[in-house]
């Protein structure tokens, strides 16, 4: 079975239908990227996704298991252990230095700072930024945050990392690094589900679904 | 617990001035707490404690309404009391009593003027039996000479309030002065001891003498117009006065009622003190409650991405309940080191206190049970304070925050 699976999966907020019955499979170690236009619902799908919104209707599956939206621990505790989320902002706490971000998933999981600490320099050198661990937000540049929120993002070693526009806010050098960093994160056998609205991107993806009107309205393999 | 903590010490530690000043408005709260209780308490149960000590705990006395004031006139004009100012049959009074209280005395209390020279002083003169007054009140404590028995062996020794000794001018005992009673007789009396309770109002009024001595000035052989007792528990006066009053047909007064004024003084006294505490506990409150709240509303991002990483609703309540804890736990230790700092200084400070009563100094009520409320004062109000900015924090909606960017 699948990773993850949505089953008609609607969406109703006050009197709009933003999702109107999606049904979108994320195997294991797929790669998907989302596209469509400013409004399609691509953000609200993936929110649902993330487990972070209850969709109005439908029916979500995380690793063989149906979710029940009503049991909040439960999604937390999805969230934190299988999950990671990367964002067109990097939403990095500004009162904590870049390794204090990273291990802050880790720490929420139960593991011991010593360990988490290790594991982040790990992954901060991995991303390029050894040497930059202790410093704080306005200390380094917007590419660097960004792979810090990756670098956060995968503290926890998800199964699947969610990302909306990631790299919305960065320079071309940037977008192909964070790029290059979730091919070899997907090469690891995570999935990604990516919403994108740079069709160049898609190639990086094995899958590209496209959205109109809260429906997807398209799908090609890479 | 961890990861809660992690965050709040972050949050707090980043807003250093921020919370500083909160915590200097609970610790400000908090010694004022303590201090102003201790004083207060203290210099309330120093006036009872005296009080208790000096005075009956219960007294018999004629109805006050049988007093009339033609009658008073009458005796300030020198004529024979009337039936009314005195206790009938008071010897048998006392014998069925005396097995219930812890000792009992007669008293026969009569105005009089004392001359010095060319000084005068108008005092209360108490006519007591030596022997049996130490059973009912422990006057003997307050004396400067332990001189009590003296009265039995000299009939005509006196013992002056210090007060009334000074502004008689008198310095030692042995002066020799002249006691004027109401009806105009007067006697050459000698002073044998005085008599200090620190509290004004006594000690500037009061005179002892024997009652045989005071009888017999007063031409009232044999009459006695109050019964003093002293029982074991205070706290039954007010009832015990209830009952033999009952029992006596006489006024039976408890201390609490002779000393109502004073007691209701100290209620509304420590009324408008707690109130002046809890204002400024509230105040430091609505501190903590805005730094919170401000930072609750500033933090709407991280608190989403927060979630969004698998911190529970939970979790992000504690983080904003710990800040506010924090708060109030420093401002209670921080309040109660300034607290004991100003009792240390207080009680230090050596002046004259006249008023209510007289002290070289503050009398302090120094128990540890006030730094003890004023802890769990203090974590409550700042629970109190923070508990609705870390709700609002714990119900917001991440996918809001992240759609609103
Ligand atoms: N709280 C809301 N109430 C009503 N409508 C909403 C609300 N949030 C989103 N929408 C609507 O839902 C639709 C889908 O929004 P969504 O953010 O998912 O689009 P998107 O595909 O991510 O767009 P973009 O590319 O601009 O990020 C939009 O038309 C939006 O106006
Ligand atoms: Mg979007």
């Amino acid at each position: 079975m699948s990773l993850l699976e949505l089953r008609r999966i609607r969406k109703v907020i006050g009197q709009e239908e933003i999702l109107k019955g999606i049904d979108l499979k994320v195997e294991r170690g797929e790669f998907i990227a989302i596209v469509g236009v400013s409004g399609s619902g691509k953000s609200s799908l993936l929110y649902i996704a993330g487990l972070l919104d209850r969709p109005t209707e439908g029916e979500v599956f995380f690793e063989e298991r149906a979710i029940d939206f009503k049991q909040e621990r439960l999604l937390s505790e999805i969230r934190n252990r299988k999950m990671g989320f990367v964002f067109q902002f990097h939403y990095l706490l500004p009162e904590f230095t870049l390794l204090e971000n990273v291990i802050l998933p880790a720490i929420k999981a139960g593991m011991k700072k010593r360990d988490a600490e290790e594991r982040a320099y790990e992954l901060l050198r991995r991303l390029g930024l050894s040497g930059k661990e202790r410093r704080r937000l306005y200390q380094v540049s917007g590419g660097e945050m960004q792979r810090t929120a990756i670098a956060r993002a995968l503290i926890n070693n998800p199964t699947l990392l969610l990302a909306d526009e990631p790299t919305g806010n960065l320079d071309s050098k940037n977008t192909e690094r964070v790029m290059e960093i979730f091919s070899e994160i997907n090469s690891e056998g995570r999935s990604i589900l990516m919403v994108t609205h740079e069709l160049e991107l898609t190639k990086y993806a094995h899958r590209v679904v496209e959205m109109r009107d809260g429906l997807i309205v398209g799908e090609r393999r890479a | 617990m961890t990861h809660v903590l992690f965050v709040a010490v972050k949050l707090l530690l980043e807003r250093k001035r921020q919370t500083l000043v909160s915590v200097l408005g609970v610790s400000i709260g908090v010694s004022a707490f303590i201090v102003m209780s201790s004083l207060m308490v203290g210099f309330q149960s120093y006036f009872i404690q005296q009080v208790i000590d000096l005075e009956p705990h219960v007294r018999i006395k004629p109805r006050e309404e049988q007093v009339k004031p033609l009658e008073e006139k009458a005796l300030l004009m020198g004529e024979k009391p009337k039936e009314k100012d005195r206790i009938l049959g008071w010897q048998e009074m006392m014998a069925k009593l005396e097995g219930e209280v812890l000792g009992i005395a007669p008293r026969l209390v009569s105005r009089g003027i004392l001359k010095y020279g060319v000084k005068e002083k108008p005092a209360t003169l108490l006519g007591i039996d030596p022997q049996r007054e130490p059973k009912a009140s422990v006057v003997e404590k307050f004396l400067r000479y332990k001189n009590l028995h003296k009265l039995e062996s000299n009939r005509t020794g006196i013992i002056l309030g210090i007060l009334v000794a000074r502004s008689l001018g008198i310095r030692e005992r042995g002066q020799k002065l002249l006691l004027v009673a109401p009806n105009g007789k007067s006697l050459m009396v000698v002073v044998e001891d005085f008599f200090e309770s620190g509290i004004t109002n006594i000690d500037d009024t009061r005179a002892y003498i024997h009652i045989k001595t005071l009888q017999a000035l007063l031409d009232r052989q044999g009459e006695v117009n109050e019964i003093v007792i002293r029982i074991k528990d205070v706290n039954q006066a007010e009832r015990l006065a209830k009952k033999w009053q009952g029992e006596t047909g006489y006024e039976v007064e408890s201390w609490q009622k002779a000393y109502r004024n004073f007691l209701s003084i100290f209620k509304i006294q420590n009324i408008i003190t707690y109130m002046i505490v809890f204002s400024i506990l509230t105040v430091s409150a609505f501190g903590i409650f805005n730094i919170i709240m401000f930072t609750v509303l500033e933090k709407k991002k991280d608190i989403a991405i927060l979630m969004a990483m698998g911190f529970e609703r939970r979790d992000i309540l504690y983080i904003f309940l710990i800040q506010g804890l924090t708060v109030g736990l420093l401002g209670a230790v921080l309040g109660s080191l300034i607290g004991f700092g100003l009792q240390e200084y207080l009680v230090s400070v050596r002046l004259d206190v006249e008023g209510l009563i007289r002290t070289r100094g503050f009398v302090l009520d120094r128990s540890p049970l006030y730094y003890l409320y004023a802890f769990l004062f203090s974590l409550f109000f700042s629970l109190l304070a923070s508990l609705y900015p870390a709700h609002r924090a714990s119900r917001l909606n991440p996918v809001d925050i992240f759609r609103s960017q």
